[in-house]
């Protein structure tokens, strides 16, 4: 076996002493000369030793150049005589198979995960009985079973043929890490090895540094891993990907009869620029429209679109782009929960007499209710209002008036009473959210004790008493945080900052650390201010929503405000999840049956179930693997469905290969060898790996001490030749 | 007839002179020294007057030219020259060889002309001979400067070409020599051992002395060929291919033993044995030669 056969072509250099030899011999000159008797003198054995001598000397240098062609090829003892001269026992090796996602890359008709298979299988044939294995599969889900080192060669190799690339990520960190541990477990005083399959993608290896190799280097129980440690890079140099990053409604929740506006970003990484990439949005499977992106090499850019649903349930949402570079990011998808307006109860503080807009055209309620259910609020019914809205007076709210109710909004109301501040602490305890815009009625210190209580309360911020009429002066909105969702409605805008004059409002402070303030006044002071309190939301107006302070109710600003501010504190349930976070949803009524989970990969789990106060809450925790997972219930005799989805990450979208640079420190940094997966390497380097080390050192040496043996005959033989 | 040719330049004649008075000792180291001579100093025919020089016998001052002038001259006389030295020169192939210093023949060549001046110009009679398989160009012994003028004729006409025996020459010599003389050979002396012991033995029966002079190149001691040649005989013998760095200790080993038993033969049979290399100037190695001569007395 050798390393680097093509060395082997040096042994055609063996004939040169020869031709030299012949070509010395053919282009003689003549001398004229008188000593005969001394050259011709020599009797016939004195000949003869002379012409050995010339063979000896001629085959030593022929040997000596041959030697050097086969040492400079790397040859490693082959099994059988290798076994026989150092018999050793048997190895114990961590085989590391790349299942991320960029192996699944097609390249020249094959994909790299068909390659890295095909490279473990073969490593897998050249060992022997006796020897163990244990199967790392980065970029999966790691089986414990595999980590146990297995004799049973067979059963590994059916694993290995068995897997398939993921749709995440390989950290190579992680599974070098593990693969040391495993070794200094199981593989103490023997020939312990550890090989990895993978492609280029540079990614794969961002954490392997030198602090890493230190602490795998000791994890390994050895600081000696030269030699020990080899990489067996597949695949090709492609570094161009298209890839789906991200698809969200853009002002959830999606209402039931709504256009909804869906955007879709799509990135181009790499070094070439796509054109024309095709975006398709599909509903269900069922394709929506496309859309044609032009993206610069590493930019990213995104597709609206808009749909409707028609119906109360689940949909999913898929976005997919063309299949350049890596196919399983081309493709991403998204659950949405399509339901009712949302249930908003409005207590006034402002209302007069009845809960009536006419007989109080001015109040908060008035033109709250005109921004959230504007076609109700106008008697008309030419689309659907995001919301529905039911208002009461402050004295009148109580614990039965706020159930089933998303949103609460307490309208300048002057302080709750115990029986009303119970429910809506209750009411945001279990995941209501609650809007606070004081007006001028309230009452300050109520609030703080009541509501703030010194930062223990829902209250996000502390109140101080408002900002004097007119002392101030007018003041207006500054800084807006256009990542806040309410504020999302504000991108693209060329001056997203409304056209409004606030007069007076309630200085705070916001509580720390959670408080967030996502827009605040020229003065500094805070516009808004949220926080989280239990399950719910709750969001701190410093203004009233009505004109009594601000012309903010009369600008363009407001209805899509209001709108959105309702619609995130309605807390619509998230259903796009990270790996390995939980599904928890909660039901308000007991269901029927056990519930299912249908999974990514086709199977099907029980989840957990616990039911309090007729209220049932499922919990499924095996989210590791990004997809699709449904949720299937009964409650009474309907079906019903919720779609989740764990999103794979975007690291691993860079496709980017190693340097050739990089692939040198990274083996320097390691002490790790970077073959090739030759027929040739994957066998001499098990075999040499087995049995010690390669035959270079010894032939080397040979070649030495021919030299030297070539040097003193030829100097005995023909002693004294002048320079 | 003039001397003077490329095997006598000036310059070198000109070093010659200075070693004028330790020539003598070529001679006399041979035969005073270890033989007496037959003649004893009979005076026939004088010949001249020489100043004298420490060492010579008082009783052979003339008196008178001391009593007139107060200068010691010493009279001499034609017959006491009590010697015959024959230079015997190897013209085979062989001396043919030559690297960056010349040919091994030109510079054997000066050589014998270097000494026939010496001894000439010492009143000694000097006889010389080619030889290759046989004694080419043969100059009986004769005085006189004459006789150098002789002995170049004949160096200019020869070259080193073709086999050649050391035996048949030395036995070919020794029959022309009637009385007892010093033969000095020069050759590379690429002959077998027992050749060479042979000429000796001939020569030590009939009295005479001998002196082997032999010359080499560098490239023969040294053997620095790197490159894959071909060596083709000089004297005709088979052409070798051999690749010089396998060959050369073999062929060092055995040019040093034959070169270590030229000496021990030469020495056992009351000979004298010198090596000169071509790559060192020749008046050198003749000063060598002669001071090596004083030193054996």
């Amino acid at each position: 076996m050798f390393l680097n056969p093509l060395m082997l072509a040096g042994l055609g250099g063996a004939l040169l002493p020869l031709v030299l030899h012949l070509l010395s011999r053919s282009r003689y000159r003549s001398v004229d000369w008188g000593a005969m008797m001394f050259l011709d003198a020599a009797d016939p054995r004195d000949r003869q030793s002379t012409r050995i001598k010339q063979y000896v000397l001629l085959a030593l240098r022929m040997l000596i150049v041959a030697l050097l062609a086969v040492t400079l090829a790397r040859p490693v003892a082959s099994r059988t005589w290798a076994t026989t001269l150092a018999p050793s026992g048997p190895t114990t090796a961590v085989l590391i198979l790349d299942c991320s996602a960029s192996m699944s890359v097609v390249e020249g008709g094959r994909s790299r995960m068909d390659a890295a298979r095909d490279v473990a299988s073969r490593l897998l044939a050249v060992m022997k009985n006796g020897d163990r294995v244990s199967l790392i599969t980065a970029g999966l889900p790691q089986e414990d079973g595999d980590l146990v080192p297995s004799s049973d060669l067979r059963t590994i190799a059916a694993r290995v043929a068995a897997t398939r690339a993921g749709v995440g990520r390989a950290d190579m960190a992680q599974a070098l890490d593990r693969a040391a541990q495993l070794i200094k477990r199981y593989g103490q005083g023997q020939d312990a090895r550890i090989f990895v399959v993978a492609d280029r993608q540079a990614s794969s290896w961002s954490d392997v540094d030198a602090s890493f190799a230190t602490t795998f280097r000791t994890g390994w129980g050895s600081p000696d891993v030269s030699g020990r440690l080899t990489i067996f890079p597949v695949g090709g140099d492609l570094s161009d990907n298209v890839l789906v990053e991200s698809v969200h409604i853009v002002n959830p929740p999606a209402i039931k009869g709504e256009l909804v506006d869906i955007d879709v970003r799509v990135r181009a990484t790499g070094k070439s620029a796509q054109p024309s990439i095709p975006v398709t949005l599909a509903r269900d499977g069922r394709p929506i429209s496309t859309q044609t992106l032009s993206l610069a090499a590493g930019d990213a850019a995104t597709a609206r679109f808009i749909a409707r649903f028609e119906q109360l349930r689940s949909y999913v949402l898929t976005a997919s782009t063309s299949g350049v570079g890596m196919p399983t990011d081309d493709v991403r998808q998204t659950a949405v929960d399509v339901g009712e307006p949302i249930r908003v109860l409005l207590v006034s503080g402002d209302e007069p007499d009845a809960v009536s807009p006419a007989s109080n055209a001015l109040a908060e309620s008035t033109f709250f209710r005109a921004a959230v259910a504007p076609y109700t609020a106008a008697g008309v019914k030419r689309g659907v209002d995001p919301a529905t809205v039911m208002v009461v007076r402050a004295e009148a709210l109580d614990s039965a008036t706020i159930a089933r109710q998303q949103v609460v909004v307490l309208a300048n109301v002057p302080q709750l009473s115990s029986e009303g501040l119970k429910a809506i602490e209750q009411f945001v305890y279990e995941g209501g959210g609650l809007l606070v815009a004081p007006g001028g009625l309230v009452d300050v210190n109520a609030y703080n004790s009541t509501m703030w209580r010194d930062g223990g309360g829902f209250l996000p911020a502390q109140l101080f008493p408002a900002t004097p009429a007119g002392s101030a002066g007018p003041t207006t909105l500054l800084g807006i945080d256009l990542t806040y969702p309410a504020f999302a409605f504000l991108k693209g805008r060329p001056d997203p900052i409304p056209n409004a004059t606030i007069g007076r409002y309630f200085p705070v402070t916001p509580r720390q650390p959670d408080a967030v303030v996502p827009a605040t006044y020229t003065s500094g002071h805070p516009f808004l201010v949220e926080a989280g309190w239990g399950r719910g939301r709750v969001a701190l107006l410093t203004t009233p929503l009505d004109t009594d302070w601000s012309t903010l109710p009369l600008s363009g600003f407001y209805v899509p405000f209001v709108q959105s501010l309702v619609r995130h504190l309605s807390g619509s349930a998230d259903r796009d999840l990270a790996p390995g976070q939980p599904i928890i949803t909660m039901i308000d009524n007991a269901i029927a049956g056990e519930p299912i989970v249908a999974m990514p990969d086709g199977r099907r789990q029980t989840p957990a179930v616990s039911r309090a106060g007729g209220r049932t809450e499922i919990r499924f925790d095996d989210t590791i693997a990004p997809g699709l997972y449904t949720l299937r219930y009964r409650v009474g005799k309907d079906d019903q469905r919720i779609h989740f989805v764990v999103q794979s990450p975007t690291d691993e979208s860079d496709i980017s290969p190693m340097t050739t640079a990089q692939w040198d420190e990274l083996a320097a940094t390691l002490g790790a060898a970077r073959l090739e997966p030759t027929d040739d390497a994957i066998a001499s380097v098990f075999t040499g790996a087995r049995h010690g080390r390669e035959l270079w050192a010894p032939l080397l040496t040979l070649v030495a001490v021919l030299l030297t043996v070539e040097m003193l005959l030829g100097r005995r033989w023909s002693a004294g030749v002048s320079a | 007839m003039s001397y003077v040719s490329r095997f006598l330049e000036p310059t070198l004649v000109e070093r010659l002179n200075h070693l004028q008075l330790s020539a003598r000792r070529v001679v006399e180291g041979s035969t005073i020294g270890q033989h007496k001579s037959p003649v004893k100093g009979a005076s026939v025919e004088f010949r001249q007057h020489r100043f004298y020089v420490p060492g010579d016998e008082p009783k052979r001052l003339d008196w008178r030219v001391l009593g007139r002038t107060d200068r010691p001259y010493i009279k001499e006389y034609d017959e006491e020259t009590n010697l015959r030295c024959v230079l015997m020169l190897d013209g085979s192939g062989s001396m043919a060889y030559g690297g960056r210093a010349g040919t091994k023949f030109d510079y054997a060549a000066k050589l014998i002309a270097s000494l026939a001046y010496l001894m000439l110009g010492q009143t000694e009679s000097v006889g010389m001979g080619v030889f290759k398989k046989r004694v080419e160009n043969w100059l009986g012994p004769h005085s006189g400067q004459a006789q150098l003028s002789r002995v170049i004729d004949v160096l200019e006409r020869s070259a080193a070409a073709g086999q050649s025996s050391l035996k048949t020459a030395v036995h070919e010599v020794a029959n022309r020599l009637d009385r007892r003389a010093l033969v000095i050979i020069v050759s590379d002396l690429f002959y077998p051992i027992t050749e060479v012991r042979e000429c000796l033995a001939r020569l030590g029966h009939d009295r005479h002395e001998a002196i082997l002079l032999r010359v080499n190149d560098a490239d023969e001691l040294e053997f620095p060929f790197r490159r894959w040649s071909r060596f083709r005989g000089l004297e005709g013998e088979r052409a070798m291919v051999v690749e010089p760095a396998m060959v050369r200790q073999a062929y060092l080993d055995r040019f040093r033993a034959h070169q270590q038993e030229l000496e021990d033969g030469v020495r056992a049979l009351g000979g004298e044995f010198h090596t000169l290399t071509t790559d060192k100037p020749l008046i050198d190695s003749l000063t060598y030669f002669i001071h090596r001569r004083e030193g054996g007395q």
